[in-house]
C-alpha cells in the first residue's frame, strides 16, 4: 500500500492495523497542521515560516495497565505498522502504571457542530498578513515609539481522534497570536497582544495592540529607578494571566503526583476573594484551545476550579477521576510529562472572571502604601511551586498611581512575593477582560486587570 | 524519495527559483523518554521524528519553511509560497544579507561507546529503578516528593547549503535529569530543587558512578541545607564564595545572552528582548573586573552543547566573549556577521528540530581558569557566604538585573568553610555590580551543569552546559533574604 488519498485513510488504517496487535485499549489521533507565523523587528518583517505537520500519537495500555505511547511524523503505512509492531512490544514490558486506570467507555454523543472552533478566513491569511502587521507597526510609530518587534501567528488544524472503545471522529481548529513590543528607547517599551480565532476583526485588534505598545512605550520614557517595599499593585490583564492565570495549569492530578501543585488538599479552601470565579473552558468560541471533544471523546466544557474565591475541583480524565475521585471534566490529552506520554487531564484555556470594577475605579482606591501599575511582566520563577513563593520581573511600562492617576514611570524593579498569599489580597478585578495569549503565558488565559495590595517588591540597584 | 535527496532538490530548486542563499536541513531522530515519580513509573514512550527545514533569501526577505511529506509537489508549492512571503517581506531596499563561508563536504559523529539504540527500554528502566533505589536512604531531611525525567536521543542530520556545503553528523544525547523536594519535619522547612545532567555522549554515561553520585550527593547537600539552615543576619555587604553551579548560571544569564548578537540587535525585542551591551563598545568597555574572562565553547567533546559545524555549516570555534574584564566577542550568526561588518560568523547558529530556523544560541559557557587555588580563595574571607546551588532565578529582559535564590549556602569566618547553613541567601544585583565584584577564580575543579536553554519563538530548547572552575570569589556584594 502506498500513499493515504486523504488523512481520514490514514486513521481507519491505523484502527484496522490496530487491531491486529489484540491490545486491551488502544487509542490515537493524527493532527494535520499549517502554521504560518511572520516575525518582526526594527519595523520591518525579519522571517517568514511556514510549518507543514502530520503527527500520529498512538497510545495502548494492557489488562493491568501498563501503558505505552509513541509518535510518528512519517505517516506511511509501512512506518504506521512498525510503530505498531514496537506499540506492542514496548508495552508488553513495562511496569503497570500506579496513576492508570483505562480509557472512558464511549457513547455517542452530539457534540455539537465539530469545526465551531475554525474559521476558515485562516486559510487565505497569509496572503495579507504582512499588510495587517504592518498596520500594527503604523499604528505603534503613530502612537509614539520608534520601533517595534513581534509576531503574528496562525494555525490551521485539523484532529482525528478515535479508539478502540469506538470513539472515531475528526474537526477542525484554527487560532491565531499576536505579540507587538514597541521601543522609544532601550528602556522605554510597550506591549500589546491579540489572540483569538475569529479573522473577520484581526485587523482592529493588531491596529488596538500596535497603538497600546506605543502608547505605554512613550508613557515609560525617562523612568526612575524603583525602590524596593511594600506596594499595592495593579496587575494589567496580561500580568494577572501570567501569575494568577499560570498555577491554574496545576490544578489537576498529575502535577499533584508529581508534587508541583499547590492545590493538593486544598478544595474548599478560601484562595480567593468572593468575586473571583476560575474555569477552565475548552469550549469556549474564542478560546484558542477550544475542541469539541477530548483524547477520550468526553465533550468538552467549563469546569469550575475557583468559585467565588473557594477551590472548588481540579480538572480529571476517566482514569484519574476513578483513581482519586471526582467526574471526568472533558479535558483528557495525550501529552507528554517530561517527554513521556500518558494519557490525562490537563486545563486548556483559563478564564478569570471579570470583577466590579472599572479600571479607573481599581486605580483610585485609597491605600497607605504607594501603588504601581505593572502592564507586563516575564521570567517567572519559584523557589517552590508547591508554597509559590516567586519572583517576576515587571517590564514594559510600570507606572507610579497617585490619586487614581497614571504618574511617573519607574523601572528595574521586581515582584518577589507569594502567590497564594498575594490572590488572598486581592481587593479588585476590572468587569472587562481581556484574552491574553504569548510567549510568557503559553496558555491561554482570560483575565481582568487585578489589584493586589501588600506586595513586596525588590530591587537589584543601579 | 529520501531526506538527502529532497534536501538537495530544494536546495537545487531554490537556486533555479532565483534564491540568493538556500539551506535545507533534513533531520531523523528518535527520542525515548521515561518519567519516574516517587519510584514508580509515571509515563514511557517514543518518539519519531523526521522531516526537512529550508530557509531561503529571496529579494532581500527571508523565509522558512518545514515539511515532513517528503513529495516533490508539496516541496515546489511551499518553495514558492516560502518566496512569495520573502518577497513581501518588502526589504529590496535593506536586503537581509549572510557572510560568505566555505563549503565543506565533511561528515561528523559524536564519539560513544554504546548507542542508546541497541539498549532496551527494560534495561534503562532497570537502571533508573536502581538509581531511584539509591535515593531511599535516611536523610537529614525527608524527600516529600521526588522525580526522575530520563529522555535519550539518538539524531542524523543533513545539512546542505548553496555555499556548496554538504555536512552529514549523527549525535547521541542523554538528558537525566531530577526534581525533589526536601521536608524538615521539625522546622516546618521546606526546599525544592531541580538538576539536570546532560552529555552528548552514549548509554554508558548512566552506567558510570559518577553520574549516580550526581543525583545522590544533590539529595545529600540538599536534605542537608533544609534541615540545617537557619536566617542569619549581615549587616553590611559580604564576600562571596560561588561554586561552578552559580558561575555557571552567572555565565549563561548575565554574559551568554546579552552577547547575543540577535538580541542587540533587536530580533528577539518582543520576547526574550534585547541587551545591556547595546550601551557598550565591543573591545574598549570593561565590562567585568580584570580578573574574569568568560568563554562559550561548542568543541568541548561530550559536552551537553557539543558541535562541529553549526546549522549554518560554520566549523565550531571557541568563543572568548569577555576577556580579562574587556567586551571581548559577541555570539554570531552568519546573518548578523554581515551586519556588524565581519569577515566570519562564530558558528552559533542551531536548530532544536528540523522545523525551526537556526538562530543563536551559547552551547558551554563558564569562567575561564584563573590563578587561585580552592584553598587561597577561602583565605582572606573574614565573614561570608558560600553559596553551592540555587532554586529560584530570574533576569531582565536586558540582562542587568538579576536575582539567584540560594539553597545550599554555608558560612564562611575567618577563611573556614564552616557547617553553618543560610537559609536562602539571595544575590540580587546589577550585571556589571555581579561581574565586577569577581576578584578571584580558582584553576582547578571543573564542574559542568547541563541545562536546556530556552529562547526563540517558537521556543527552541538547546541543549548547553553552565561549566567552568568551581570557585569564583565576588567582593563586598549585598545579600538579601
Amino acid at each position: 500500500m502506498s500513499e493515504f488519498e486523504t488523512k481520514k485513510e490514514v486513521i481507519d488504517f491505523v484502527l484496522k492495523k490496530s487491531k491486529e496487535f489484540d491490545f486491551n485499549e488502544f487509542a490515537c489521533d493524527l493532527l494535520v497542521s499549517v502554521t504560518k507565523q511572520l516575525r518582526f523587528y526594527d519595523n520591518k518583517i525579519s522571517i517568514s515560516k511556514i510549518w507543514n505537520s502530520d503527527k500520529l500519537q498512538l497510545f495502548a495500555s494492557t489488562v493491568d495497565y501498563r501503558i505505552y505511547g509513541t509518535d510518528i511524523l512519517d505517516v506511511t503505512p509501512i512506518k504506521i505498522e512498525e510503530a505498531l509492531k514496537e506499540l506492542k512490544s514496548k508495552l508488553d514490558i513495562s511496569p503497570p502504571n500506579p496513576f492508570y486506570e483505562g480509557l472512558a467507555p464511549y457513547t455517542q454523543i452530539d457534540y455539537g457542530n465539530l469545526n465551531a472552533f475554525f474559521d476558515e478566513k485562516v486559510e487565505d491569511l497569509g496572503d495579507y498578513a504582512g499588510d495587517k502587521v504592518m498596520g500594527a507597526i503604523n499604528s505603534a510609530l503613530e502612537a509614539g515609539a520608534n520601533k517595534s518587534a513581534g509576531l503574528l501567528q496562525f494555525d490551521s488544524n485539523q484532529y482525528f481522534v478515535a479508539n478502540s472503545h469506538g470513539l472515531n471522529n475528526s474537526f477542525k481548529q484554527s487560532n491565531y497570536q499576536f505579540t507587538i513590543r514597541s521601543f522609544v528607547d532601550g528602556e522605554s517599551t510597550g506591549q500589546g497582544v491579540a489572540a483569538g480565532r475569529d479573522i473577520s476583526s484581526i485587523e482592529n485588534k493588531l491596529v488596538k495592540a500596535g497603538d497600546q505598545a506605543g502608547r505605554l512605550a512613550k508613557l515609560s520614557q525617562n523612568a526612575t529607578m524603583g525602590k524596593g517595599g511594600q506596594y499595592d499593585l495593579v496587575l494589567s490583564p496580561t500580568v494577572a494571566a501570567n501569575i494568577f492565570g499560570g498555577i491554574i495549569g496545576a490544578a489537576n492530578p498529575i502535577s499533584e503526583i508529581f508534587g508541583f501543585s499547590p492545590f493538593k488538599d486544598k478544595v474548599g479552601e478560601q484562595l480567593a476573594p468572593d468575586w473571583m470565579t476560575v474555569t477552565n473552558n475548552s469550549r469556549h468560541p474564542e478560546g484558542p484551545i477550544s475542541t469539541p471533544f477530548d483524547f477520550e471523546g468526553h465533550k468538552t466544557g467549563q469546569t469550575n476550579i475557583i468559585e467565588n474565591g473557594i477551590f472548588k475541583r481540579i480538572v480529571h480524565s476517566y482514569s484519574t477521576s476513578k483513581k482519586f475521585g471526582g467526574e471526568p471534566t472533558g479535558s483528557t490529552f495525550l501529552f507528554d510529562i517530561g517527554g513521556a506520554k500518558m494519557v490525562g487531564p490537563s486545563t486548556s484555556n483559563v478564564f478569570i472572571d471579570g470583577g466590579n470594577n472599572s479600571l479607573d475605579e481599581l486605580l483610585d482606591k485609597t491605600s497607605d502604601r504607594p501603588t504601581l501599575y505593572i502592564t507586563s511582566n516575564w521570567y517567572t520563577r519559584f523557589a517552590n511551586y508547591v508554597e509559590t513563593e516567586f519572583s517576576s520581573v515587571p517590564r514594559d511600562a510600570i507606572l507610579s498611581v497617585e490619586n487614581g492617576e497614571l504618574t511617573k514611570p519607574v523601572k528595574k524593579i521586581r515582584i518577589s512575593d507569594n502567590i497564594l498569599g498575594m490572590m488572598k489580597r486581592i481587593v479588585g478585578g476590572t468587569k472587562e477582560t481581556e484574552l491574553i495569549w504569548w510567549w510568557e503565558v503559553e496558555m491561554p488565559v482570560s483575565s481582568p486587570a487585578i489589584r493586589v495590595e501588600d506586595v513586596r517588591i525588590t530591587t537589584a540597584g543601579k | 524519495m529520501d531526506g538527502k535527496d529532497i534536501a538537495e532538490m530544494a536546495v537545487l530548486r531554490a537556486q533555479e527559483l532565483q534564491c540568493s542563499y538556500a539551506e535545507a536541513r533534513y533531520i531523523k531522530s528518535r527520542n525515548t523518554t521515561i518519567a519516574m515519580t516517587s519510584g514508580n513509573v509515571a509515563g514511557i514512550g517514543s518518539s519519531d521524528s523526521y522531516g526537512l527545514g529550508v530557509r531561503i533569501i529571496h529579494s532581500g526577505g527571508l523565509s522558512f519553511f518545514s515539511l515532513n511529506n517528503f513529495n516533490k509537489d508539496l516541496l515546489e508549492k511551499n518553495l514558492r509560497q516560502a518566496i512569495r512571503l520573502a518577497q513581501s517581506s518588502n526589504r529590496k531596499d535593506n536586503p537581509i544579507e549572510f557572510v560568505p563561508v566555505k563549503g565543506v563536504e565533511d561528515s561528523w559523529k559524536v564519539d560513544y561507546k554504546k548507542s542508546f539504540a541497541d539498549i532496551s527500554n527494560e534495561e534503562k528502566l532497570t537502571r533508573l529503578q536502581e538509581i531511584d533505589k539509591l535515593s531511599q536512604q535516611p536523610w537529614e531531611a525527608e524527600l516529600v516528593s521526588r522525580n526522575i525525567f530520563y529522555s535519550d536521543l539518538v539524531e542524523n542530520k543533513y545539512l546542505v547549503t548553496s555555499d556548496g556545503s554538504k555536512i552529514t553528523s549523527e549525535l547521541q544525547r542523554l538528558y537525566f535529569t531530577w526534581n525533589f523536594r526536601s521536608l524538615h519535619k521539625e522546622s516546618g522547612h521546606e526546599e525544592s530543587r531541580y538538576s539536570s545532567f546532560t552529555r552528548t555522549q552514549g548509554w554508558e554515561v548512566m552506567e558510570e558512578e559518577a553520574t549516580v553520585q550526581a543525583y545522590l550527593q544533590d539529595i545529600d547537600r540538599t536534605t542537608k541545607a533544609t534541615a540545617r539552615s537557619k536566617l542569619i543576619d549581615f549587616d553590611s555587604n559580604v564576600d562571596f564564595i560561588i561554586s561552578g553551579e552559580i558561575q555557571g548560571i552567572i555565565s549563561h544569564e548575565n554574559c551568554g545572552h546579552p552577547h547575543e548578537a540577535d538580541r542587540i540587535l533587536g530580533r528577539e525585542g518582543a520576547e526574550a528582548g534585547e541587551s545591556y551591551i547595546q550601551e557598550h563598545i565591543l573591545g574598549e568597555s570593561m565590562i567585568a573586573s580584570e580578573e574574569l574572562t568568560i568563554i562559550d565553547d561548542p568543541t568541548i567533546p561530550n559536552s551537553g552543547g557539543y558541535y562541529k559545524y553549526d546549522d549554518e555549516g560554520v566549523p565550531a570555534r571557541k568563543r572568548e566573549l569577555i576577556k580579562n574584564g574587556l567586551l571581548n566577542e559577541l555570539l554570531h550568526n552568519r546573518e548578523t556577521a554581515k551586519i556588524y561588518g565581519i569577515e566570519e560568523s562564530n558558528a552559533a547558529a542551531r536548530v532544536s528540530e528540523y522545523n525551526r530556523e537556526p538562530i543563536i544560541r551559547m552551547a558551554n559557557t563558564g569562567f575561564a581558569p584563573g590563578s587561585y587555588s580552592s584553598d587561597e580563595i577561602f583565605e582572606d574571607v573574614k565573614k561570608g557566604i558560600y553559596l553551592e546551588s540555587f532554586s529560584e532565578w530570574n533576569i531582565d529582559d536586558r540582562r542587568y538585573q538579576c536575582l539567584y535564590k540560594g539553597i545550599v549556602a554555608r558560612l564562611i569566618e575567618n577563611g573556614t568553610l564552616t557547617d553553618t547553613y543560610i537559609r536562602r541567601p539571595t544575590l540580587e544585583l546589577t550585571t556589571t555590580a555581579l561581574l565586577k565584584s569577581v576578584d578571584a577564580v580558582t584553576k582547578d575543579g571543573f564542574v559542568a551543569e547541563g541545562a536546556t536553554c530556552g529562547k526563540g519563538n517558537p521556543m527552541q530548547g538547546a541543549p548547553v552546559w553552565t561549566f567552568g572552575n568551581s570557585f569564583a570569589r565576588l567582593r563586598s556584594v549585598p545579600v538579601r533574604f
